[in-house]
């Protein structure tokens, strides 16, 4: 019989530098999840991201034990990425910081498509655009 | 991040809607805490996110100025943020209370300090803190059963990566002449020193804070262990199979199937062909046989 699920946690965390600090600790350890297994196994898993921001989801079954998936970095981290800046603007309509290509924005939208709730990749790219004006990173057309 | 032991953490919480969520997630890693989390509520439009900051800090003021600038010029409603204060210990309380015995196999058993003895040959208790190895990972377990399937009474044990120093005292009990326990992190050296005193090695030993460089002066030992991940064991190989006696052992973990090909890869640029690999859930062990 499959495992009945008591949670769902979702994180943020840079590849390959879980530890037991917060976020990980608080969020796992309430729940009985042993922190260190689950750090243990997502450094492993993504040892490659070069310490990139990665959305995790994890599973955790009533006995305790859990699972979990990762997904693409947010839309903002590729973005930054894409224009190569270090940080988003914090008065986003006045100070401009970057900008991106269209292709850049299909490729974004592309990679996100599995993890964006967008019918096709014209609206996943909508969204993307939309969090690249909120982070004053301008679209070259 | 900060310390998570020995005191409180603010937690700062604040409801999102979706469109703006990675944007305001990428304002806090980049200004405020390394990480975050993030609820949804069944039937709620916007997301909750999660971050810890230490006490005292003025992430909240510049988290509500920042969401003030960005939802004013986004025409949104500006969501407050919110703030409590957190005892670590409640949730290390409840991890440590999650903790239950494992058997390893016939011979071996990991349980923490307040379980009942469960009457195995080698009984191994493990205080849990946040070091790694209670006994229920699959690393730890093929990292168990591969040293108790190598291990000779009077062997020199090189722990590279010790975590709580739970393989050093299956060494201990299993009468190595000498151990070595190294670990970068200092929350598992006081780890390790620990469960070292509760089980009473004997067995003459240092725990050493660092990494493979303590050992640059060291002869090599016949058993060597580095249960960590594919890229830092890639990093040290050369100097992890120099520390390895010829006919002695090289016990890796901290593996997944996609990293065999290149750690086998590896092993035979060194000219070692003589190994085995145990695989426990998804991970790897293997055990090299050296020349």
């Amino acid at each position: 019989m499959a495992k009945k699920v008591a949670a769902l946690i979702k994180l943020q965390i840079p590849a390959g530098q879980a530890n037991p600090a917060p976020p990980v600790g608080p969020a796992l350890g309430q729940r009985g999840v042993n922190i260190m297994e689950f750090c243990k196994a997502f450094n492993a898993r993504t040892q490659s991201g070069n310490g990139v921001l990665t959305p995790v989801i994890i599973s955790v079954f009533e006995d305790k034990s859990f699972t979990f998936v990762t997904k693409t970095p947010p839309a903002s981290t590729l973005l930054r990425m894409a224009a190569k800046v270090k940080k988003g603007s914090g008065v986003p309509n006045k100070d401009k910081i970057g900008s991106v290509s269209v292709d850049q924005v299909r490729e974004i939208a592309t990679q996100k498509m599995d993890d964006l709730n967008a019918a096709d990749v014209e609206a996943a790219m909508k969204m993307v655009e939309g969090t690249a004006r909120s982070m004053g990173i301008d679209i070259r057309r | 991040m900060d310390k998570p032991e020995g005191e409180a953490h603010d937690e700062i919480r604040v409801d999102i809607p979706p469109e703006l969520v990675d944007t305001v997630c990428d304002y806090l890693v980049e200004n405020i805490a390394n990480g975050m989390v993030l609820e949804e509520e069944e039937g709620s439009a916007a997301t909750t996110i999660m971050v810890y900051a230490g006490e005292g800090s003025d992430a909240v003021a510049n988290l509500q100025r920042y969401l003030t600038r960005l939802f004013t010029e986004q025409q949104l409603p500006v969501p407050e943020v919110k703030q409590r204060r957190i005892p670590n210990i409640a949730w290390l309380e409840s991890y440590r209370a999650s903790i239950k015995p494992v058997r390893i196999n016939d011979d071996i058993v990991v349980r923490p300090p307040w379980a009942e003895p469960q009457g195995a040959r080698f009984e191994l208790i493990v205080e849990p803190r946040m070091a790694f190895g209670t006994g229920s990972h699959g690393t730890t377990r093929g990292s168990l059963a591969s040293v108790g399937a190598v291990l000779q009474p009077d062997m020199r044990f090189l722990d590279m990566g010790c975590g709580s120093g739970i393989l050093s005292i299956l060494a201990d009990r299993m009468g190595a002449g000498s151990i070595k326990a190294v670990d970068y992190d200092p929350e598992a050296t006081e780890n390790a020193g620990e469960n070292f005193r509760i089980n009473g090695v004997a067995t003459a030993h240092e725990v050493c804070l660092g990494s493979i460089e303590t050992c640059d002066n060291d002869q090599p030992y016949d058993l060597v262990v580095a249960n960590i991940i594919r890229t830092t064991i890639l990093e040290m190989l050369d100097r992890l199979l120099a520390l390895t006696s010829h006919g002695g052992f090289l016990i890796l973990s901290g593996l997944l199937p996609q990293d065999e090909e290149a750690i086998s890869s590896a092993l035979h640029d060194h000219g070692e062909t003589s190994y085995s690999i145990r695989r426990d859930d998804e991970w790897l062990t293997y055990t090299v046989h050296r020349k």
